[in-house]
């Protein structure tokens, strides 16, 4: 109903600004440090000739706007994933989303066809992959005595998920030149990408966020029950599909563009829910926003923290975020 | 004269199992009626068909004379609000955010929470007596005020027409009492029309204006007295037999078993 601890209003402002702060520092720090005004040059004169500009566009820009994509992506679809199974400790890491989604473009890579590498489809194969792997792990979950109960879903996706990502290995194992390329990626980097494969999410990506501002509503109603959500007027299996697509095709972008990041989808739908609100549009773009701002922060401290040793991506985010899923599970148990 | 609710000819069940045999009744607007009946006669099967819930295999519910299953879900749920008998209730939530989920059939494709909804959610907490308790996480409330939070998040919803499948259920006698009471206050002062499944037969009897005996998927009786019941009814639907006293204060029949 209305906002919990802190104004909806001022939330949004802040993580806007905390998100104009983290964007200036990742485009100025690096192994060359920028000023302002050459920022400001690079945005509006810029020269392809001048090498700072390539640089500020082309790498430090795409890799920011990813980062920030992937960030909201992730935290999206957290927010759907804990809503559609009623589990605050749902993690589309955990529920096999992101191995599920890895897996099936490392098997597309392996099979080498070149119109299954184009980067336009590989957002859509990983958001498959990524769903069926997901609805997999749901349906073992739904056979047991308890049904979807958080231990039995749980376990469910850390197996199969351990289980998917073992397939990855295997194909990887025996096809030396499929590693070589995704070796990074599938650690969860957000390196090494182009303008590009940015662009072809963009239409994947207003898809999903139309679905999942449609849908959440009717997901959260869903949360009661089913009957109650029906007389409430929901049409359950339609809501429940249009989810899983929505999970599906932020996790199938995040992944197709920085391999599997995990917990971000964990913490950020958590702080959203406890502190800043429970009605389920408003938190969707407030999980967006901070989503995007606690990737760009793991993505600097992944740059930087180390001095040149830089990390992957999804290095950092387990270091902060698996402590976070012990906190909440223990909290959840007890 | 229009019913806020009937049945035509209605059968029903789940699947292809036919529970619901050749039903035909109407619900009086503004009362409370109740059905009643043995375990697994049909009785739930049939208000879940009411609501909707599952689809009616062959004859017609009209919901204000228009037939149920020519109408989209969201519409029904403007004018008819249903109470499942058990639901889980999400880790944390509080009182006012369970009753504001109430609101969903009134929210379109774009509109967010809006004046109208925060006070229908304040209505439905006062109404209940829950405006104290609204910050309180529903799993802190005792059973008799956690239905009282499902109720209000029926009333919410702001249909003239409710129908609740065994309110009283896992509530001892106080809070039995207490949901019985905010039903009939419902009805008298708030003009809502009730429909529920009821087990104590006790108390279907003192507090129905309508009663509907209900066995092996057919409507045996339909009492708009409770006076009129007699122990051969009540032999009939239960199986079980009775003799009936009259309350000397509320001059309605209660029953006592045979033993």
């Amino acid at each position: 109903m209305k906002p919990r601890l802190f104004p909806l209003f001022w939330v949004g402002t802040a993580l806007l600004l905390t998100l104009a702060l983290l964007a200036f520092a990742e485009l100025s720090i690096g192994a060359m440090h920028f000023s302002l005004q050459t920022l400001l040059h690079a945005f509006f004169d810029y020269q392809p000739t001048v090498f700072s500009d390539r640089i500020i566009i082309d790498i430090r820009l795409l890799h920011l706007v990813v980062a920030a994509v992937v960030g909201a992506c992730l935290a999206m679809a957290g927010q759907l994933l804990q809503t559609i199974i009623g589990n605050p400790l749902g993690e589309p890491h955990i529920f096999g989303l992101n191995a599920g989604a890895s897996l099936a473009v490392v098997a597309c890579s392996a099979l080498g066809n070149a119109l299954l590498l184009s980067p336009f489809l590989r957002p859509l194969i990983a958001a498959i992959g990524g769903g069926l792997l997901f609805s997999a792990i749901l349906f073992a979950a739904y056979l047991s005595r308890q049904g979807l109960a958080v231990v039995t879903t749980t376990l469910c996706g850390i197996t199969l998920s351990a289980f998917a990502a073992s397939l990855t290995s295997l194909l990887l194992l025996f096809n030396e030149q499929t590693l070589q390329s995704t070796l990074l990626w599938l650690n969860g980097d957000i390196a090494g990408l182009s303008w590009s494969a940015l662009y072809a999410i963009l239409p994947p990506f207003l898809l999903a966020i139309v679905v999942a501002f449609l849908v959440s509503p009717a997901l959260c109603v869903l949360s009661l029950g089913e009957q109650v959500a029906e007389g409430l007027g929901v049409s359950v299996l339609r809501s429940r599909i249009l989810g899983l697509c929505a999970i599906a095709l932020f996790c199938g972008i995040a992944v197709s563009l920085a391999g599997p990041i995990g917990f971000v989808g964990l913490i950020v739908p958590n702080i959203v829910r406890q502190l800043i609100t429970v009605q389920p549009r408003s938190a969707l773009w407030i999980n967006a926003l901070m989503g995007a701002v606690l990737l760009l922060a793991a993505d600097l401290c992944a740059q930087h923290l180390f001095g040149s040793q830089s990390l992957a991506t999804g290095t950092v985010t387990a270091l902060l975020g698996a402590p976070v899923f012990v906190i909440l599970a223990v909290r959840y148990f007890r | 004269m229009l019913f806020p609710l009937a049945t035509e000819n209605l059968c029903a069940g789940y699947d292809k199992h036919q529970v619901i045999h050749d039903v035909t009744f109407t619900i009086p607007a503004q009362k409370t009626t109740i059905i009643i009946g043995a375990n697994g006669c049909g009785k739930s099967t049939l208000l879940h068909t009411l609501a909707r819930l599952n689809p009616a295999l062959s004859g017609k519910v009209l919901l204000a004379g228009e037939d149920l299953s020519q109408l989209k879900r969201r519409d029904i749920a403007k004018r008819m609000s249903f109470l499942a008998q058990s639901s889980p209730i999400p880790d944390g939530i509080k009182v006012s955010t369970l009753v504001s989920r109430g609101r969903y059939p009134w929210q379109g494709l774009l509109h967010q929470w809006s004046h109208q909804d925060e006070q229908a959610v304040d209505e439905a907490l006062q109404l209940t007596g829950l405006s104290a308790f609204k910050d309180h996480p529903v799993e802190a409330l005792s059973g008799g005020q956690r239905q009282r939070c499902w109720i209000a998040m029926t009333l919410a919803q702001q249909t003239p027409l409710l129908l609740l499948d065994e309110p009283t259920t896992y509530l001892d006698l106080r809070y039995q009492v207490d949901v019985l009471a905010l039903l009939r206050k419902l009805t008298q002062q708030h003009n809502k029309t009730v429909v529920m499944v009821l087990h104590d037969l006790n108390f279907a009897l003192h507090f129905a204006d309508k009663l509907l005996f209900v066995k092996a998927g057919k409507v045996i009786a339909e009492l708009d007295d409770a006076n009129d019941c007699t122990a051969e009814l009540i032999e009939e639907t239960f199986g079980v037999r009775t003799h009936l006293v009259t309350d000397p204060r509320s001059q309605k029949p209660i029953v006592v078993p045979l033993w």
